[in-house]
């Protein structure tokens, strides 16, 4: 047998993959193993009665019902902060910025990246410390401080993405909008950000992942064991992550570490169906542009 | 005396220092066929672009000189007296590979349609159909206006750009080598609209056969090194062999 340089990166190529792939799937089978057991009606609400429990009648205290609610309001906020401005700054750092600046912006852009999330939870507490010692003698840790943290977090991903998206687009298409007269924002808007939405959906798809699954910052910032569901975004609040942590921290038996596992995997489950709305939302919105009128 | 519809005085365009046209003074007559041909780096392209300012989009391009392009009777400063966008929907342009955006068909007519000349649905609809008639594409692409316009092959994508191009009613138009990809039928057919066309527009194209500027061309310019080395009138060009003459020495 000859093994010629072809080969061998064929070969190597398939084991990156399959050193991949083997992980994940061990992964997944094993979170539905030791999850599905626990998926009952009282991991969700414990004895409270489900109808009570959504219009917030009654209070759930031995299930992880409030801590569904508060990662997906979480998310939705955090998102709702970081998208439009992620997705701004990546418009003007590849359309706009140039020489000195666009290195300082993009250094920026690195350093935020580049930082740890519990450096960015003990930001969000240093400034409730600095509120309440200044004007806000009321100020506390909160849901909206959470999601304010969390979307600086997820921001440089955004950032990234829709810049090397943009600049990824071929001199030739990036011509043709002036060439017609289209004004510089017009060709943003009609051209280039139709011909990059594949790569700045998976930005947005990747960052919506990291906002689900952190704890670091939310614990600095607001998350509590039984906070209930969150009236307001200056309520505490229950969160999944954070839920599984101190699940597992603290089991006594089988039966609680079980339960862990139900929340993880329930945790997977939401992640999953963000994605698969931001990922219909694109299809949508890529046939449009695609079509038009 | 002719009128012109571009006029150029010492035209010099460089990039990043590196001098690609080179003092170009010269007219391009209204309603006629102006051709420039020239070795492939003579600077061509960039002699175009320079008409609708695209050079100016790169960075490093620096430009020197003054341009006047003579519109619907009066005569415009195209580096003071009008926008960018201005000038662009004055002069239309067709690129040298087929350019289209990775949109439906139909997308790429409608779309500009309505962002420059924001047209009423109807009024895009009619102005599509009749484009497209206008370049001979309606009766291989009416079924299938909503694929995408990548599919098309490289002479029918070249055409619809044409047909975008003359959608938004420019005055000026220019086409750099409108017929590279097309096969001879399909090319002839061009050149017959061409020369329709020059009823209503003034039309400065790039060519690269000989032939073609022969059949369609009022006047030549040839290009070498950034420098016009002969323009030439029709009843020149039209003497047996000295075109040919001359693209001998040039090239
Ligand atoms: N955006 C740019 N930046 C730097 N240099 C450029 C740019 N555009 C063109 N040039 C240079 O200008 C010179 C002329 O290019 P141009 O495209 O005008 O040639 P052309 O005559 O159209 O050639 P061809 O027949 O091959 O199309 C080339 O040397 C090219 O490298
Ligand atoms: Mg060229």
């Amino acid at each position: 047998m000859t093994f010629r340089p072809e080969r061998i990166l064929g070969i190597f190529s398939w084991l990156a993959v399959s050193l991949v792939v083997v992980p994940v799937c061990v992964l997944v089978v094993y979170l539905f193993v030791r999850g599905w057991p626990a998926m009952s009606y009282a991991l969700f609400f414990g004895d409270t009665p489900w109808r009570a429990a959504i219009i917030g009648a009654q209070p759930v205290f031995d299930g992880i019902y409030p801590a569904i609610v508060g990662t997906s309001i979480l998310i939705i906020c955090s998102s709702i902060i970081a998208i439009p401005l992620g997705v701004f700054c990546g418009i003007y750092l590849a359309e706009y910025a140039q020489g000195f600046l666009k290195s300082i912006f993009s250094f920026m852009v690195d350093l935020l990246s580049g930082m740890p999330s519990i450096v960015m939870g003990l930001f969000g507490f240093a400034l409730i410390l600095f509120m309440r010692r200044t004007l806000f003698s009321h100020a506390n840790t909160s849901l909206m401080l959470s999601a304010a943290c969390i979307a600086l977090l997820i921001l440089p991903y955004l950032i990234r993405m829709t810049q090397v998206a943009l600049e990824s687009i071929p001199e030739n298409v990036r011509l043709l909008g002036p060439s017609l007269g289209y004004t510089r924002w017009q060709n943003i808007v009609h051209v280039l950000l139709p011909s990059s939405s594949t790569a700045i959906f998976s930005g947005i798809v990747l960052s919506i992942g990291r906002a689900a699954e952190d704890t670091a910052v939310i614990m600095l910032t607001g998350v509590v064991a039984n906070a209930g569901i969150p009236r307001a975004l200056s309520d505490k609040f229950e969160a999944l992550p954070f839920t599984i942590f101190y699940l597992t921290a603290e089991h006594r038996n089988d039966l609680e570490l079980q339960k862990a596992f139900g929340s993880a995997l329930v945790l997977l489950v939401l992640t999953g169906t963000l994605f698969f709305i931001s990922y219909c939302i694109q299809k949508n919105l890529k046939r449009y542009w695609r079509l038009g009128e | 005396m002719q009128s012109f519809a571009i006029t150029m005085t010492s035209l010099s365009i460089g990039f990043s220092g590196r001098t690609i046209i080179d003092g170009i003074s010269m007219g391009v007559p209204k309603n006629s066929i102006t051709m420039i041909i020239g070795p492939s780096g003579s600077g061509k392209t960039t002699l175009l672009r320079a008409v609708n300012r695209l050079n100016e989009e790169f960075a490093g391009c620096s430009t020197s000189g003054t341009m006047q392009i003579s519109c619907s009777g009066t005569t415009l400063d195209v580096y003071n007296d009008l926008t960018f966008n201005e000038l662009r929907r004055r002069v239309g342009m067709v690129f040298q590979s087929p350019n289209v955006f990775p949109f439906s068909i139909q997308k790429n007519l409608l779309a500009p349609l309505r962002v420059i000349h924001s047209m009423g649905r109807k009024e895009r609809y009619q102005r599509m159909e009749q484009v497209l008639r206008e370049v001979e594409l309606w009766d291989e692409v009416y079924d299938r206006l909503n694929d995408n316009a990548l599919t098309l092959s490289g002479g029918q994508q070249q055409r619809l750009c044409l047909a975008r191009a003359l959608a938004l009613s420019p005055e000026i138009l220019l086409l750099d080598e409108p017929t590279a990809s097309l096969d001879v039928r399909s090319a002839r057919k061009i050149e017959e609209l061409l020369i329709k066309l020059k009823e209503r527009y003034t039309i400065l194209a790039v060519s690269h056969s000989i032939r073609q500027v022969k059949l369609i061309a009022d006047r030549v310019v040839i290009l070498s090194g950034g420098k016009v080395v002969r323009n030439l009138e029709h009843r020149d060009f039209q003497n047996p062999g000295l075109l040919e003459e001359l693209v001998d020495e040039v090239f």
